[in-house]
């Protein structure tokens, strides 16, 4: 039987953070403190959360299981809850988290005055609390909350760095994400009209009784299309993603890895979960939010790459490419199969190391070249950085979809997943479109790093990177790597939690 | 790990390594040495584990339960392999003299020292994926040789040469993708991998064919085949001498191989004869065979022409590939070793010229060569060699590549018979398009002023290549009765 | 249809006052405007949760909660206004967007640098 301390690691986790969060503006500024200690609670619910993942699996049967807070029992009380699947989106979720946090060490010093950065590592804390809320979180009453929590978390990530443009990024940010978050709760709002719950199992219950009595099916379908649209404004999908890339250029490189890494991904998961289990995938079909979203996704991949075409700063490219990523998650969710939702949430871990990786490896190189981000800039900074280089050359080799790199582990299960079903056609042609774009723009980029410039080079100011750096860019490869090669046994892991979902 | 593993990996990975190893700082001040001594190394890795290797399957990963990165030496694999370990080091040879008007050498050497061994993993992969893998990679490995001189039009040749590529590489996953699934196993086996009991119906073997057609189409889009071909007369001339050398002599032909792997090996040959994808591919090769002579013959760029005469040139293979019979094997093998020899000594005697007359230019109109077989009369000479293999005169390698090629498609019939024509024509405008460059060398006529010609030093570094590619040129015509004894009857006893 | 809207008048002027707030957030080009459109689309919200009226702790929570995110939420967008003010002396977004950033000053030297190329080449 699992150890009883196991069973609070949800919570454990949640409390943590928030508790950092509190406790980091408090600590003495010298010899960066406050960053240090959130590395190290961040580390430590890492550990925690692949405890919680060894403990649900090990014992044969995987395991879930509901944890109340307070003193109310379900319907009332809010709750969490932990499976397979969300105790391996949280490790993830906090190695990406905690490698990009290393992995910027220096250039957050450079970019961030000290007595903003206690601020700041304040409110990395919270956000990654709020992460973790959402990926266990078992109503949408604390799903609600921590979205909010987010909203304003990311908002005040995104002002970190102190200057006019990253005010005015902030304020578009602000407003389309307070659009997105309105729409939630709206839906939130409706759905608790019509079912009296907000526990998601409840709700479940409450729905199909109305679907089987063929009533309120108009609100519920217009319920189902706020939370998505709310959630896809979130989460950049296509149409709604145009706000990305001019707030992620002038981030500074910690906040553009965890924005386009990790918090689109816990709105994506939070979909997910409230498609499978307040809705159920057969209602969502007979809805056709299936084929909409299927559509939305494959419009996402083939827009996102052809924006991030066109761009020549790499940062720009990088969060474009993001878009059309996060269409590719989409994509399996549209296809409404378990297997599907097992490609999308391989997708979002696969995606959440590898973003993280590529605007590290991004910043790290427009570091090196005078904090330039213009592609031309950037020409040679392979040899002055050789590791961002290589992160670089990794992650585009893995938005290809080469194998044996990350990518290619996503792109496999996702095309696995299309077979028998009616979209394979499309789903095809768009993975194999897509990939040829994502190559398009991301080799150039690769071989301008690649070339010598023997003038440029005089200009560049930055000396070799800090060994923080490398140490975190080569766990990042590992991890690339491991995902490319290890992944069918994640896969048969998501799999599991999928179905315990 | 066993001496098998070992001997089956190094010729792949060995190049692979030291090769990236130059972008690391400095070890040896004079590069030429390390990047000489590590190609001649991996030539002899090679041509030891060629004749050394048993044809056991060494897995390197094993990605899931179907999927692997393996290799194997069988037949195809050891000839193509002891091929591009012959040219090769010929090549970087000839490169170490003439890159040295052409920084920046380091990038340069680096991938073309990788691109060896991933040709070599294109050769001996012993599965599609790793072939989608070695494939793909090898795309990679070469656009900073196409890119080389870094102008606007090495540049957008770079772009189009990615993007056809691509497209075809993505066409290739697609087939994979339905490969697997309607396959027992991803492992190439002679005769197909096709698992017959699901494709049943019409429709399920209608699909099937379909979509081993695309994946051919985009396979040749490396082999320069129609439609997929409109790269290839852009991005091999703008390359530096010896990369187009390789790419047109030997890159081309891992499109073939791979084509030659999903025909023989996964597809299977009984699946496809008499089919339409067997029809339409050798219609293609005939248009494209067609085409590329033509063209060939209107252009007046030097290296262009060359160019254009791949195109037609690696179609023959293609043809004789597809003609799914023991004559056609032949005509393949023996007109991959023709072509590459041939083709890579007439990129080389070109840069010769180009090396000397034009400095700081990488281009030479076909018509300024006049005379200067008086200057250069080794290179004209190989040259003139390396023309007659190509056209296919008696003797030569060309000439018993064609034979073997024609009766195969007499024994087809149909389209086969249409393909002699195309043949015949296009062998004529083979010799309309390279022997007026030779004439005009060695015989510019009487107004020609003979007294300003000073014959060039040509330096050993680049004579002895020239030598040997056309030598070898030759030599593939008349050794094709051990070629085919050693080689094509071995691949043919195992495919059919 | 009307009638059915008229029986739930509360919602349906929750809708209509959400709608209002909406509009008011997304093409509002002053900044304060925006900050109201955003408090009147929360407030419609809340009435929404309110009209019910029924003694369910749940729905009195979430508005709870939400009356705290919504003040929090004004109070940072009022600092940034006030931040975006500062800097270019105006509460209209337009014209504060029309400042020139640093990545487009970039962008420029690096077309001017390529044509400069372009030009000796």
């Amino acid at each position: 039987m699992m150890n009883s301390f196991a069973f609070n690691i949800p919570f454990v986790s949640i409390f943590l953070l928030m508790l950092a969060a509190i406790v980091t503006p408090l600590l003495p500024k010298r010899n960066r403190l406050p960053e240090k200690l959130s590395c190290c609670v961040v580390g430590l619910v890492a550990i925690l959360s692949a405890w919680l993942l060894y403990s649900l699996t090990s014992y044969g049967q995987s395991l879930t299981f509901n944890y109340s807070m307070g003193h109310y029992p379900a319907p009332w009380g809010s709750e969490l809850r932990a499976g397979p699947l969300e105790a391996v989106l949280a490790l993830f979720f906090c190695v990406a988290m905690l490698l990009s946090l290393t992995g910027n060490f220096s250039s957050t010093a450079e970019d961030i005055a000290p007595d903003r950065r206690q601020i700041f590592c304040s409110l990395v804390n919270l956000l990654m609390a709020s992460l973790l809320a959402l990926t266990y979180t078992n109503d949408l009453f604390t799903a609600y909350i921590f979205v909010e929590i987010n909203t304003i978390a990311a908002c005040a990530i995104v002002a970190a760095k102190d200057d006019p443009e990253a005010t005015r990024s902030t304020m578009r940010y602000m407003v389309i994400s307070v659009t997105g978050s309105a729409l939630i709760i709206f839906a939130i709002c409706l759905l608790y009209e019509l079912t009296g719950y907000l526990s998601m199992q409840h709700m479940n219950g409450a729905i199909r009784a109305l679907v089987s009595a063929k009533s309120y099916l108009l609100p519920l379908s217009v319920a189902l299309a706020l939370m998505t649209v709310g959630l896809a404004i979130k989460s950049a999908l296509y149409p709604f993603a145009l706000w990305l890339p001019d707030v992620y250029v002038n981030l500074t490189n910690a906040s553009g890895a965890i924005l386009s890494g990790l918090v689109i991904k816990g709105h994506i998961f939070l979909l997910i979960k409230i498609f499978y289990r307040v809705f159920g995938l057969d209602l969502i079909h007979m809805l056709h939010m299936d084929t909409a979203i299927f559509i939305l996704g494959l419009l996402s991949m083939i827009v996102g790459s052809v924006h991030a075409l066109r761009e020549m700063n790499i940062k720009r490219m990088v969060a474009w490419s993001s878009v059309a990523q996060v269409g590719y998650i989409f994509l399996g969710i549209g296809l409404n199969t378990s297997a599907g939702i097992a490609a999308a949430c391989l997708h979002i871990i696969v995606h959440a190391s590898v973003k993280t990786m590529l605007s590290t490896a991004a910043g790290g190189l427009s570091n090196a070249a005078g904090h330039k981000k213009g592609l031309h800039a950037l020409m040679g900074t392979f040899y002055i950085n050789r590791w961002a280089g290589l992160g670089l050359i990794a992650g585009a080799f893995s938005m290809m979809g080469i194998p044996a790199f990350a990518g290619f582990a996503s792109k496999l299960s996702l095309t696995m997943a299309s077979f028998d079903h009616s979209f394979i056609v499309w789903s095809l042609a768009g993975l194999a479109v897509s990939s040829v774009m994502n190559a398009l723009y991301y080799v150039p980029a690769v071989i301008v790093v690649l070339t010598h410039n023997k003038e440029a080079r005089e200009d560049f100011t930055a000396s070799a990177p800090p060994t923080l750096y490398k140490v975190s860019m080569f766990v990042f490869l590992a991890l690339n790597f491991y995902l490319g090669l290890f992944c069918v046994p994640l896969l048969r892991l998501i799999t599991r939690g999928v179905n315990a979902l | 790990m066993t001496s098998n593993t070992v001997m089956t990996l190094m010729p792949v990975l060995f190049p692979i390594l030291t090769g990236f190893a130059l972008f690391s700082r400095p070890i040896f001040e004079d590069r030429h040495i390390y990047v000489g001594v590590m190609t001649f190394a991996t030539s002899v890795i090679t041509f030891f584990s060629a004749f050394m290797t048993g044809e056991e399957l060494i897995t390197l990963w094993r990605i899931t339960d179907t999927l692997s990165i393996a290799f194997r030496f069988d037949y195809p694999a050891r000839a193509f392999s002891c091929l591009v370990a012959f040219v090769w080091p010929l090549v970087t040879l000839y490169a170490f003299e003439y890159l040295r008007r052409r920084p920046p050498v380091d990038r340069f050497y680096a991938f073309f020292l990788s691109t060896f061994g991933i040709l070599i993993g294109v050769a001996c992969a012993g599965n599609l994926l790793t072939l989608y893998l070695f494939y793909e990679l090898m795309t990679f490995m070469t656009l900073p040789l196409v890119m080389h001189s870094q102008q606007r039009e090495a540049i957008r040749a770079t772009v189009a040469y990615l993007l056809y590529s691509l497209a075809g590489a993505a066409l290739a996953l697609g087939g994979f993708f339905f490969f697997q699934v309607y396959g027992v196993s991803m492992e190439f086996t002679p005769g197909g991998v096709l698992d017959m009991a699901r494709i049943t119906s019409e429709d399920s073997e209608g699909m099937i064919l379909t979509v081993t057609f695309l994946t051919l189409v985009g396979f040749g889009a490396k082999a320069g085949l129609f439609p997929l071909h409109a790269w290839l007369p852009t991005a091999h001339p703008v390359a530096p001498t010896p990369a187009s050398a390789v790419l047109s002599g030997l890159i081309t032909k891992a499109g073939v191989i791979a084509m030659f792997r999903v025909v023989y090996y996964v597809a299977g040959a009984d699946f496809l004869r008499g089919t339409w994808v067997q029809t339409a591919i050798l219609s293609m090769a005939l248009l494209t065979i067609f085409t590329g002579s033509m063209m060939a013959y209107i252009e007046k760029h030097l290296k262009k022409r060359i160019a254009w005469s791949s195109v037609s040139q690696v179609s023959y293979v293609v043809f004789a590939m597809m003609l799914l019979n023991a004559d056609g094997i032949s005509g393949a093998v023996l007109q991959i070793a023709a072509h590459a020899m041939s083709k890579s000594c007439l990129f080389l005697s070109a840069g010769v010229v180009i090396y000397f007359t034009l400095e700081g230019a990488n281009y030479h109109y076909a018509d300024q060569l006049r005379g200067v077989g008086k200057e250069l009369p080794i290179t004209m000479t190989c040259f003139a060699l390396a023309s007659i293999s190509l056209i296919g005169l008696p003797v030569t390698g060309g000439f018993t590549a064609k034979w073997y090629m024609a009766s195969g498609a007499l024994n087809l019939g149909g389209v086969g018979v249409f393909g002699i024509v195309i043949l015949m024509i296009s062998a004529l405008l083979t010799a309309g398009y390279l022997l007026p460059i030779v004439t005009d060398a060695f015989f510019p006529g009487s107004d020609f002023n003979y007294e300003t010609v000073v014959p060039l030093r040509l330096p050993l570094n680049m004579k002895l290549p020239l030598l040997m590619l056309s030598a070898g040129a030759v030599a593939t015509g008349l050794l094709a009765g051990s070629i085919i004894s050693f080689v094509a009857d071995k691949i043919v006893s195992v495919l059919l | 249809m009307l009638e059915r809207l008229f029986i739930n008048h509360y919602q349906t002027a929750a809708v209509i006052l959400s709608g209002i707030g909406l509009t008011n957030l997304l093409l509002q080009r002053n900044l304060i405007k925006k900050i109201i459109g955003l408090n009147i689309m929360n407030s419609a919200i809340f009435l929404f949760l309110a009209a019910k009226g029924n003694i369910n702790p749940l729905p009195s929570v979430m508005a709870l909660a939400g009356i705290v995110i919504t003040l929090s939420l004004t109070a940072f967008a009022l600092a940034l206004t006030l931040k975006i003010y500062e800097d270019s002396g105006t509460l209209n977004i337009d014209e504060a967007l029309l400042k020139k950033t640093k990545e487009q000053e970039e962008l420029e030297a690096i077309i001017e640098q390529a044509e400069e190329e372009e030009i000796f080449s």
